[in-house]
């Protein structure tokens, strides 16, 4: 039989402090033996270690020639030494020479496995004898002791398991605490159950609670709080007929978290997560709240943008757009013929005579030389219409502050730009009537009052000459001058009274039709004039005004282009009309006659020089009858002629569109 | 310095008047030749025809503004236009009284009178005055 010594560390009992209950067993046998001290040794490589000792101070001795190695070694099942000086072994030992021991009785401490842990021992300085019942007594304190040793060693393993138990339990509460999760797995039919220790971190329970199947078969649980209604719901669960290779899930609230509690039933084994959404769902509710109020923000700011009144769009420094607003979109933006949309930059709509000057004015502000720049553009919208936009450019820096785009804000002016036209217009004719007004004053001032100082002159020749005869015929001239003064009022009142026409006087004439009726009049009572007319005038196109200026008019103007045809080919008159603005109605009348040498006579086709005295013998009054009366009509006539080549005669209405 | 005077004048009335007030005025000791004109034409050419001959004398012009085909103005631009070799200095005698006519007059340099008709003695007197005013300086 094999004795092995060593596994000594396996009891993890070298080095402890002191222990009552070996104590208590050396003392016991100092007593019973009478010996002078008593102990229990642990053999280790090198040393013999004392447990416990009772009659002597040392804790540890060498291994070397020791009475308990010298019974370990020959595996004795005890030693009884009663006097160590009688015998020839032991009287060498180091007990007996140095420390003078006399008597010696031991007994190993054998393990289970019969491997020698050392030995219980009592001594005597004395020589001593034992008897029989002495001797079974040190055995039984051998076994006692070794009892206590195993129960050390078992006790060390349980302690190291109870800390590693309390590691696992405190890894798994964090993980529960971390994770949020925890879980429950049940086998039905094995009545077997698997509870998850973070359960009892997730629902406030009991550190060491475990729930047992009983717990969840019988649905009492001794859970002290309200989670006992999510076990009876998952249990309820688990017996409904229907749960079978089912899931169920639903929200549990604590005090203070939310749990989602998901339930899935397999054959007879269901699984249960509970996952901690306390976060997740604060973190949700915010991100709902952040979302709706993002959403917010960003309508708002949309609906700033994309208004209907507004173009905003940005730019590259190169003019390539970044950006744009749907108002720039639908009305200067790309037409769906257009579908590259690389090439899109900020002059695509600009009308070509406007290009150089938004381009340098844009470019301005795009290379820095300018922050930002107003200009007045025309554009062709997406109807193919021209507007007028207001554009301003604004160079935008960016973190760096190196400018990065142009920011470009648009206005339609169109309309307000129309206005300018019109008020410009009607500015024009303003200075027609003005002239109009100067020149009865120059009517006033030239004719009535040469006639009148004729008359004075007439008068005072009167008195310095006193031959009869003489006298008679200045009176005769007087009464001429008179006469003539006359004539020049009522032709004055006449021609003051074209001006004065009043808008009751007017209404609606289709201009195609009076046109045909004076071409009509025109071949009656010129039997022998040979002319084409061209009538362009929409047949649909009806001007409120006076008819009887229209037609005289037209006749004059018609009378005009006769007076001046050409030897080499048969007269054309052609007629066409074109809406200028919404207010503005212009009609051309063109022919192919002889033409006006404008050089010459440009300035005095519509002047008055001698206007009344062209009334008195109604000659050369044609043009100038038309002038005045489509300035009465609130109009204004223009001429161009080339020589030789024909005249194109335009009168301008004011006409309301609509 | 022979003086001939020409008055030019659409205005028949007018040009009688002014004949008759000249005459009583005692043009006839100042004046080599009064020439009447009722078409401004007529006036401008006899200075054409004077050019031609080389005839030395002083030409003074009544001159009316308002006349059909040449007016007033037409005439004086074309008198000082020409630079005729004989001297021609003009009075306006004209029916108008718009300070516009009158100040348009003394634009030109070959203008030394303004007068609104109608011609009387001291009108007469005044015009007399004027040419011998130049004549003698």
């Amino acid at each position: 039989m094999s004795v092995q010594l060593s596994g000594i560390e396996s009891y993890h009992i070298l080095d402890t402090e002191p222990s009552e209950q070996f104590d208590k067993l050396t003392q016991l046998a100092v007593k019973i033996c009478n010996a002078d001290a008593a102990f229990v040794s642990l053999v280790d490589k090198d040393r013999q270690w004392f447990k416990s000792k009772i009659g002597f101070n040392y804790s540890e001795v060498p291994l070397s020639k020791t009475i308990c190695q010298y019974m370990i070694k020959e595996n004795l099942s005890h030693l009884y030494i009663p006097d160590l000086s009688l015998d020839e072994t032991f009287k060498e030992y180091l007990a007996f020479v140095e420390f003078g021991v006399r008597f010696y009785a031991g007994f190993p401490l054998k393990s289970a496995d019969n491997s020698i842990l050392g030995s219980f021992c009592v001594i005597g300085y004395e020589p001593q004898l034992l008897d029989e019942v002495q001797l079974e007594f040190l055995k039984t304190m051998a076994d006692q002791t070794m009892i206590l040793i195993e129960s050390h060693k078992l006790n060390h393993e349980l302690s190291l398991q109870a800390a590693q138990l309390e590691k696992r339990r405190i890894v798994t509460n964090t993980a529960a605490v971390i994770g949020k999760l925890g879980g429950l797995y049940m086998d039905l039919s094995g009545k077997e159950i698997f509870w998850t220790p973070s359960n009892n971190v997730l629902f406030n329970l009991r550190v060491d609670y475990a729930m047992t199947f009983e717990e969840f078969e019988s649905g009492t649980f001794t859970i002290d709080n309200s989670a006992v209604s999510l076990f009876e719901k998952i249990r309820d669960f688990s017996i409904s007929l229907t749960a079978l290779d089912s899931k169920y899930s639903f929200d549990y609230e604590t005090e203070d978290r939310r749990i989602e509690v998901h339930c899935e039933l397999i054959g007879r084994e269901l699984y249960v997560v509970f996952q901690d959404v306390t976060v997740e769902n604060r973190l949700r509710e915010q991100l709902q709240m952040s979302e709706i109020e993002a959403v917010r923000t960003a309508n708002n700011y949309k609906s700033l943008v994309n208004n209907s009144t507004f173009y905003i769009c940005k730019t590259e420094l190169d003019g390539r757009l970044s950006f744009y607003n749907d108002f720039y979109a639908t009305e200067l933006g790309m037409s769906p013929l257009q579908t590259s949309e690389d090439a899109i930059d900020f002059f695509h709509s600009v009308k070509p005579g406007y290009l150089d000057y938004v381009k340098e004015a844009f470019f301005k502000v795009a290379s820095g030389r300018e922050p930002k720049c107003r200009v007045l553009v025309k554009e062709t919208n997406h109807n193919q219409e021209e507007v007028a936009n207001l554009w301003d450019f604004i160079g935008l820096k960016n973190s760096e502050n190196e400018l990065s785009e142009v920011l470009c804000l648009g206005y339609d002016v169109t309309e307000l730009e129309d206005n300018r036209v019109q008020v410009q217009l009607l500015a024009d004719y303003t200075a027609f009537q003005n002239k109009k007004l100067l020149e009865y004053n120059s009517i006033v001032s030239h004719d009535i009052r040469s006639h009148v100082a004729n008359a004075v002159g007439l008068i005072s020749l009167m008195d310095l000459i006193n031959d009869k005869d003489e006298q008679q015929n200045y009176f005769r001239l007087l009464k001429r001058e008179i006469k003539k003064t006359d004539r020049t009022i009522i032709a004055l009142d006449k021609l003051t009274s074209l001006t004065s026409v009043f808008e009751s006087g007017k209404e609606p004439v289709s201009l195609y039709h009076l046109i045909e009726q004076v071409f009509e009049l025109l071949r009656k009572t010129k039997p022998h004039a040979r002319f084409t007319a061209v009538n362009n005038i929409p047949l649909d196109l009806i001007i409120f005004s006076i008819r009887e200026y229209l037609e005289n008019v037209f006749l004059n103007v018609f009378a005009n282009s006769l007076k001046l045809v050409s030897p080499e080919r048969e007269l054309q008159i052609e007629i066409a009309a074109v809406q200028i603005t919404n207010s503005i109605l212009q009609i051309k009348i063109e022919d192919n006659g002889i033409g006006i040498d404008m050089q010459q006579y440009g300035d005095e086709i519509f002047k008055i020089q001698r206007p009344l005295k062209d009334t008195q013998y109604g000659n050369g009054i044609g043009l100038y009858l038309v002038k005045k009366q489509i300035e009465a009509l609130g109009g204004r006539v223009d001429i161009q002629s080339e020589d030789g080549k024909g005249t194109t005669i335009a009168l301008e209405f004011l006409n309301y569109e609509d | 310095m022979r003086i001939k005077l020409l008055i030019i004048d659409d205005d028949l009335v007018s040009l009688l008047i002014a004949k008759k007030y000249l005459t009583v005025s005692g043009f006839e000791e100042i004046v080599e030749e009064l020439l009447i004109f009722n078409k401004p034409i007529d006036g401008l050419n006899l200075l054409f025809a004077a050019e031609k001959t080389h005839e030395v004398c002083q030409y003074w012009i009544l001159l009316d503004i308002n006349m059909p085909k040449i007016s007033g103005w037409d005439f004086l631009n074309k008198v000082e236009s020409l630079n005729l070799e004989n001297d021609v200095k003009v009075i306006m005698v004209t029916s108008s009284i718009s300070e516009e006519d009158k100040n348009r007059a003394a634009s030109f340099s070959s203008v030394y009178g303004y007068i609104s008709k109608p011609l009387d003695k001291r009108k007469c007197t005044k015009i007399k005055q004027i040419i011998l005013k130049s004549e003698n300086s």
